[in-house]
């Protein structure tokens, strides 16, 4: 502690805490946006402060995503729970014609199906890194998708900071292969389909933050990963 | 999809920072809420897939099948090895089941609705509600009918089931105290069973000895792509064309027609004339089969046209009242009659009933509903049927048979009677909501009046109220806002009933009106079940297994619901049911009483199957080592069906014989004119039939009713089912669009109506037009087909499209209860079958006009 480089240290120090709290700030939006996405429970979204948090969590990640976090906040005071709930339903639960199928392989696939090889995809995703899913739902779903990019985030920030850096670039690495091959490919649309099916401003502000905050995640994940966890491998 | 936990909400601690001084989760160990810890060895997408018996019921040929599952997944289909009916093979809706199992538009958590007004067009507004929540709304509802000794006012409504069906829809309405277990049998082909039962005694669907026939008349049917045995026809089919000769009856150019030596495009509604017709032929040429109906006592044919016979100097064999029907109904319809009244030539009638006379016996009469399903079908039912007896096609090699037997349990009708308090024993013998057994809706099914079902007009009795109000209704597989014709009527009838419960893997038109809606497994896949099926001379036992873990919060309708609510009800002090259940359907191998349902279900597929793999008794069929066996299997195959079981005087008639006068008919008539005071011209005036005298009581030609003028309605509508249609649960499916033109005339992607080109020349109407097709019951949008294979003054479409409430792919805009196409049950208007309490979807009552968009 006594070399030369003792002053230079803290300073480094202080860029990977910095950086670090980044990936967490990341991680906690992509935890906040897949509550989201569960039956709605305005009490507890109320009182956790979830369109507040979020809007706080992506001001330094992107403008729009802010926005809409802001919108989803005010909305949220101004819907009763039984239209959120309606609302929600008839978006991403049914039992009619889902709105906006929160489902990776409804459109990835192109066959309107859950189960398809791209829901395999995901839970092979999960398998490498020591997770299965945990409720009655396909692997795809985006609430699970965006819980999964959380549970990278986190693993991998937990890894900085004990400096087991080889544990940390696998979960950077994984979070970029299921950002590019599992997420990418579907959101867009997915968020087009809540923007174009739904006048509820809570949802329409989800849409919206979602789409933007996974827009602003490519500065972070840089160029598409040659890469991918291939069911064929 | 609920939050399991508060902290899955909070913010990560930031790095260097204190959790605990924070009120943060800590970033170590990430809070999950959909995720957790998973240790598998096995790597997805690395492992062999596996093939697993169960039973498609995409149909009712109730095919034994295997499913290839891979990685958890339903991949493949194909049919079971060991079946002696399809032999390995299934038919293109045993693949389209795939979609319906990963449907993303499946009901996939207990819903409740939020808007109490219903109607067509009125959102629900249903929300996810708990398994426990939704269980005890019905229980409460249940539990105030027994309070107010009203438990009649309780209605089951049965579609499409599996043999399990014993627990939803006998004991539990039953020991509860309702008579209210409406099947929707009669909306398939009780008025075809009809003509069976009313000439050889024999109330269910026949078998057809293929591999032996010389000579195949399909009637009213297209066996390659509907009715009972479709892999078993599609395999036999080219090879009959070879060795029999082939004729198809109806007004359609169907699959089969269009493989066929001949096609007849009789006028529908005129097949009990073109019956008759070949009957006049085959009886006036002396051509009949005379080692089944016997001969003149001199060897001298007195069948002469428009001449009377003298009933004693015929001798018959196994048949009866040959020579009565030939003088009440055949002798004056010559073939020239015949081809007036039927449209088909009479050169083709001479010849078709020489070409069945020359191959005789072994000659198929397959009749099916287009020669039945008529408001006045019954007897042409008949008429069509009795041709095999002419002809000796009958219970013979070559011809149509009955089935083998299939030794499984059956209801413990005791055990169920020990559990109905004396509430229950009243209450379940009230009259029925369909108003079965009345004057006017005879029923006579079995021979017993009011002794089927009459599904369509329970709406009629729900609407009225008559014989009182329905408080609580429960259906499930069923949609008769869609499936059964005069769907209006539907629609105001289930709006009127103030709780109604759906049990469905796809909410639909009669979720509209549902109180509670309740995610249930797709069959093929997801359950444990059995039916009992037949073809090729075999009967078979085949098991519906859960071959993949369910995607989603699912259950058993036949067996899950009825355990869970018996459980609630107890609860609430009424302990009837579930003390039943668990009496009945305890596990046969160890006595043990289910625990929960899931295990209720398997002990009651145990109960009744345990015959064929128990070891204890021989099953006349496939030897099957105990329970495991059995499941790996996944089915039972008997002998072969005997030949001529019920010659020698052992049909199940009144006079044990084939009936060409119907003892049993008239049995069955008189008795329900007795039990309402009147006669038989009377009942059968209030059926909606012309007959009068004994003419009742043989297979004779009635003039099609009408609904709507010739002036403003001038076409005839053919409904009839796509070879795509799985029992009316693929219309969410992308590939039902995309290779609709599997059906003859049919084209992709849109919901056509094909019309001959001289009745298009008439009205203006061009290929691909969109038109307007309308009948005095409602309208709709379709596109026009121009096309030969429909006969003047007929167009047809097939059933399936039109649907305003379901998923995204076979709704159009659901927001706006806007159909995709048009509903063929909306354009068909109400009416019955009466005598059989069929829905009357054939025949030519459903008159429209079509008009250019």
């Amino acid at each position: 502690m006594k070399s030369a480089g003792y002053s230079f240290l803290p300073l480094r120090k202080l860029f990977m805490m910095n950086e670090i709290n980044k990936l967490i700030s990341r991680g906690d939006c992509f935890k906040l946006l897949a509550v989201c996405f569960y039956e709605p429970e305005k009490k507890l979204f109320t009182e956790e402060k979830l369109g507040e948090n979020l809007g706080h969590l992506l001001a330094d990640i992107s403008f729009d995503a802010r926005i809409a976090a802001d919108s989803m906040q005010r909305a949220l005071c101004e819907i009763s729970q039984e239209n959120l709930s309606i609302d929600h339903a008839s978006l991403f639960v049914g039992p009619f014609e889902l709105i906006a199928a929160p489902y990776g392989s409804v459109y990835i696939d192109k066959k309107r199906t859950v189960m398809g090889e791209s829901t395999l995809y995901a839970a092979r995703c999960y398998q490498e890194a020591g997770l299965a899913v945990d409720i009655k739902e396909p692997q795809d779903h985006i609430a699970i998708e965006l819980e999964f990019m959380y549970f990278l985030c986190s693993k991998e920030a937990a890894a900085r900071q004990e400096n087991r850096m080889e544990d940390a670039d696998r979960f950077q690495d994984l979070q970029a292969r299921f950002y590019y091959n599992a997420m990418r490919p579907w959101v867009n649309e997915f968020c087009d389909a809540i923007q174009a099916g739904s006048k509820n401003e809570f949802y329409l502000g989800v849409a919206r933050c979602l789409d933007h905050f996974l827009s602003a995640c490519e500065s972070v994940y840089g160029r598409p990963p040659v890469t991918c966890t291939d069911l064929k491998n | 999809m609920k939050i399991k936990r508060r902290d899955f909400l909070k913010l990560s601690a930031a790095a260097g920072a204190s959790a605990a001084l924070t009120g943060c989760v800590g970033a170590n160990e990430p809070t999950t809420n959909a995720l957790a810890p998973g240790s598998s060895n096995v790597k997805i997408g690395e492992m062999p897939g596996e093939w697993k018996p169960s039973t498609c019921q995409g149909c009712t040929t109730w095919c034994p099948v295997e499913i290839f599952v891979q990685d958890g997944r339903a991949v493949k289909v194909r049919g079971n090895r060991y079946s002696k009916q399809n032999e390995g093979s299934v038919c293109p809706r045993g693949h389209l089941s795939l979609q319906q199992l990963y449907d993303p538009d499946r009901i996939k958590v207990p819903m409740k609705r939020t808007n109490p007004k219903k109607g067509r067009g009125v959102d629900p507004k249903f929300v996810p509600i708990s398994w426990d929540e939704a269980l005890n709304t019905i229980a409460d509802k249940m539990m105030e009918l027994r309070k107010a000794e009203e438990t009649e006012k309780y209605c089951l409504m049965r579609g499409r089931y599996t043999y399990l069906r014993d627990v939803i829809y006998d004991v539990m309405p039953k020991v509860f105290g309702s008579p209210n277990n409406i099947s929707h049998s009669s909306t398939c082909a009780e008025a075809e069973k009809f003509g069976s039962f009313y000439t050889e005694g024999y109330w269910d669907y026949r078998d057809y000895d293929l591999d032996n026939a010389k000579y195949i008349l399909i009637w009213g049917c297209d066996p390659v792509a509907s009715n009972r045995m479709i892999p078993a026809t599609i395999q036999r089919l080219g090879d009959a064309l070879d060795r029999a000769t082939v004729v198809a009856v109806d007004p359609r150019l169907t699959t089969s027609a269009a493989k066929a030596n001949e096609w007849l495009p009789l006028m529908p509604g005129s097949d009990g004339a073109l019956a008759l017709g070949i009957a006049h032929v085959i009886l006036s040429e002396g051509l009949w089969f005379k080692g089944f109906v016997g001969d003149f006592n001199d060897g001298v044919n007195r069948f002469k046209p428009g001449m009377e016979v003298e009933e004693t100097s015929f001798t018959e064999k196994e048949t009866h009242g040959l020579v009565k029907w030939w003088n009440i109904a055949v002798k004056d319809m010559s073939p020239a009659k015949a081809a007036e009244l039927s449209g088909v030539t009479e050169e083709q009638i001479l010849r078709v009933a020489r070409g069945m006379a020359q191959a005789a016996p072994n000659v198929c009469v397959w009749m099916g509903p287009g020669a039945a399903m008529h408001a006045r079908g019954g007897y042409s039912a008949m008429a069509v049927h009795a041709l095999g007896g002419l002809v000796g096609g009958i219970d013979n090699v070559g011809g149509s048979l009955q089935t083998a037997k299939i030794p499984v349990n059956k209801l413990d009708k005791d055990i169920l009677k020990k559990h109905q308090d004396d509430l229950a024993k009243k209450h379940s013998k009230f009259e029925k909501i369909d108003q079965r057994g009345r004057l006017e809706l005879p029923v006579i099914s079995h021979g017993e009046s009011g002794g089927g079902v009459a599904t369509n007009n329970a709406a009629t009795g729900i609407l009225n109220k008559d014989p009182y109000d329905i408080k609580v209704l429960v259906g499930y597989m069923n949609n008769p806002a869609f499936s059964c014709n005069g769907t209006d009527r539907w629609e105001k009838a289930l709006a009127s009933v103030p709780f109604t419960v759906h049990l469905t893997t796809n909410a639909s038109e009669f979720s509209m009106f549902a109180d509670i809606v309740l995610p249930c497994t797709v069959n093929k896949y997801e359950r444990y079940g059995f039916v009992k099926t037949k073809a090729n001379r075999y009967a078979t036992c085949t098991l519906l297994q859960p071959v993949v873990d369910p995607i989603w919060d699912v259950i058993v309708d036949e067996t899950e619901f009825p355990f869970l609510i018996a459980e609630k009800l107890k609860e609430r002090g009424f302990s009837n049911l579930y003390d039943c259940l668990v009496e009945m359907y305890s596990d046969p191998e160890t006595g043990k009483k289910p625990a929960d349902s899931k295990e209720f279900t398997i002990f009651a597929l145990k109960y009744y199957t345990s015959p064929l793999w128990d070891g204890k008794e021989d099953t006349h069929g496939d030897k099957i080592n105990g329970w495991a066996d059995m499941l790996k299997k996944g089915m039972w195959n008997s002998e072969a069906y005997k030949y001529k079981a019920h010659w020698g005087g052992k049909f199940h008639t009144e006079s044990k014989k084939f009936e060409f006068y119907s003892e049993t008919l008239k049995k069955a008539l008189t008795g329900h004119a007795d039990k309402h005071k009147v006669d038989v011209d009377t009942v059968l005036e209030k059926a909606n039939y012309t007959a009068k005298g004994e003419l009742a009581f043989v297979p004779h030609y009635e003039p099609p009713l009408r609904h709507g003028s010739v002036e403003d309605y001038p076409l005839v509508f053919i409904d009839y089912k796509s070879r795509l249609n799985r029992e009316g649960r693929s219309a969410n499916c992308p590939w039902y669009y995309e290779f609709k033109h599997v059906d003859p005339g049919d084209i992709g992607d849109q919901d056509t109506l094909r019309m001959n080109p001289i009745d298009a020349a008439r009205y203006g109407i061009k290929d691909g037009d969109k038109v307007l097709l309308s009948s005095v019951a409602a309208s709709g949008e379709c596109v026009a087909r121009v096309w030969e294979g429909v006969r003047p003054g007929t167009v047809s479409k097939s059933y399936g499209q039109g649907h305003w409430a379901y998923g995204r792919t076979a709704t159009e805009d659901f927001a706006k209860a806007k159909p995709r196409g048009v509903n063929n049950n909306s354009i068909i208007p109400w009416e019955l079958e009466r005598l059989s309490g069929s829905n009357a979807r054939n025949g030519g009552h459903a008159a429209v006009r079509v008009e250019k968009i």
